[in-house]
């Protein structure tokens, strides 16, 4: 694929977010890798705006503990902080320039071994909701091209972002940035269940996540889910769960009900198939009820766990 | 001092300080309150009463606590805001000593957020208006809004009940922490849930709890949880 097409591909992409089950952690995942891919930087991370004056870094990506502690003090000080306050690109000319306008990231930087940071706003009009921070290798700026490259990424994202099926059911940026950061903590929660369960480390624990998302073409959050709902090691396929507002192409259908009760072993009637997923099924609740009226939820959860502590 | 009428919830969000004190704390909650159009908030962790705007809200949250019913019990699993935009219109068989006093204190409509910290449901922010109606939208998202900032707040600043039924005073151990941005925060309640067998509420009350014993940051804690636990 040449770069154009390559280019061309990321941008029909990045405006793909009118989908069902709209994967905002997963989005932007898929982001900072285009930007490694794209640009001549070795490390992109997006920051989000969301409950109060910090940013934050809502892709769980498995940073080297150098990166992880670049990122931390990004949230606050450095080129993405600015960038998301000003809602303008900003760079540092040289590594020394760095040094004098961010002390602690700069350091930090170099400790992790890249030589320059470069960060974008992530703006759509009068709203930045957060920025994309480029760290590169090479001792000097950006070019213009890549710059930007870069920005058109960053703004395609954002609108992306908020135009997505989420904020068009549910009206605002802020619920979107919500579902970013608990998406984000309940895939963290579930990192640290399976690496426990499985006696590995958290990295491992989280490409075992991605991998066993993309082999049953599920998502991330979805695999988090089942590890904490479940109490899933990912030994096993997912267990099928009924999703609300996607017609049921896996229901029983509606006119042999008799037929479908505890029909293990008898054979499907000639000609029929019965798909692998109806099989597993049946005969099992799902862990899950579709969103249901107020009264008849409320006689769904009877007193529940009790409150810890 | 934040101009109640003027702040939006983003500036309120920006003037919430980690260390506030009580005086302050009820401060913010009527801004917030007024900025989402409600009378009133009120914030309970578990059981635990920790924020409020009035003695409207006070009383309405010790209510569904005293009679053991009303709309902020049996949430879990919710992850929407509920509505009860016509008290009115309360099915009385359903709550109805609550019912009752809620028309004593002439309150027509009541919201409920659930308060998240990813997969575990950490509490309830429950707001309400004298007149009936449901919640605009943008009133709605921004209560979540204020919501998760509480979650923070709640995670960062207060001391794990366990530890709290141990110390008393305004001793926090450690405070000022961004606790739920900290991705090593949630990793390491995961890694107690199945080490200890417990859900991951429960084991994140027992990392705070560590914490607070310790007088180290919820964040070194978890820290720590990790290098023990896992293989690095």
């Amino acid at each position: 694929m040449s770069r154009e097409q390559h280019i061309a591909r990321t941008f029909v992409e990045l405006a793909d977010t009118l989908v069902e089950g709209f994967d905002v952690i997963g989005f932007l995942q898929q982001m900072t890798v285009r930007c490694q891919e794209l640009l001549d930087v070795v490390d992109a991370a997006v920051f989000l705006s969301h409950t109060g004056p910090h940013l934050y870094s809502p892709a769980p990506c498995d940073p080297s503990p150098a990166l992880q502690r670049v990122l931390d003090v990004a949230c606050v000080q450095g080129p993405a902080a600015d960038a998301y306050r000003s809602a303008r690109p900003v760079d540092a000319r040289s590594p020394e320039d760095a040094a004098g306008r961010w002390p602690e990231f700069a350091s930090r930087v170099q400790h992790a071994g890249y030589s320059l940071a470069t960060a974008l706003p992530m703006r759509l009009r009068q709203d930045t909701i957060g920025s994309l921070l480029l760290l590169h290798a090479a001792p000097r700026p950006m070019d213009a091209e890549d710059l930007a490259l870069g920005q058109a990424l960053a703004d395609a994202a954002t609108i992306g972002l908020l135009h997505s099926r989420t904020i068009r059911e549910q009206g605002t940026v802020n619920e979107q940035l919500h579902t970013a950061l608990q998406s984000r903590i309940v895939i963290e929660q579930a990192k640290g269940l399976l690496a426990a369960r499985r006696n590995i480390s958290l990295n491992q624990a989280f490409d075992m996540m991605r991998r066993y998302a993309r082999s049953h073409r599920i998502l991330l959050g979805g695999v988090a889910r089942d590890v904490i709902e479940n109490g899933s090691s990912l030994r096993s396929p997912p267990v099928p769960r009924a999703e609300p507002g996607r017609p049921g192409k896996h229901r029983e259908s509606p006119e042999h009900p008799e037929n479908q009760k505890g029909s293990k072993d008898r054979n499907p009637p000639e000609g029929r198939k019965i798909p692998k997923s109806r099989k597993i099924q049946e005969g099992r609740k799902t862990p899950e009820t579709p969103e249901t009226p107020e009264s008849q939820e409320d006689q769904e959860n009877p007193a529940g766990p009790a409150d810890a502590g | 001092m934040v101009d109640a009428m003027a702040a939006t919830v983003r500036s309120l969000l920006d003037n919430l300080r980690p260390e506030a004190d009580e005086e302050e704390r009820r401060a913010w909650a009527v801004a917030c309150a007024h900025a989402l159009g409600l009378g009133g908030i009120a914030v309970s962790l578990g059981r635990e009463l920790l924020w409020f705007s009035d003695m409207t809200s006070a009383r309405l949250e010790d209510l569904q606590f005293i009679l053991g019913e009303g709309p902020s019990l049996l949430f879990r699993g919710r992850s929407d805001v509920r509505q009860l935009p016509d008290l009115d219109r309360l099915p009385a068989r359903q709550w109805p000593q609550f019912a009752a006093e809620v028309t004593e204190l002439q309150i027509a409509a009541l919201f409920v957020w659930p308060v998240h910290i990813g997969a575990v449901q950490a509490g309830t922010m429950t707001g309400y208006r004298r007149t009936p109606g449901p919640l605009a939208p943008r009133q709605s998202a921004e209560g979540r809004l204020v919501a998760d900032a509480l979650a923070d707040q709640l995670l960062g600043n207060w001391p794990a009940p366990a530890a709290a039924n141990t110390h008393h005073g305004r001793d926090r151990g450690c405070s000022g922490t961004v606790g739920l941005h900290r991705a090593e925060v949630h990793q390491a309640t995961g890694v107690l849930s199945a080490r200890l067998g417990v859900p991951l509420t429960e084991a994140l009350d027992r990392l705070r709890g560590q914490a607070y014993a310790s007088g180290r940051s919820l964040t070194d804690t978890a820290q720590a949880v990790i290098e023990r636990e896992l293989p690095q």
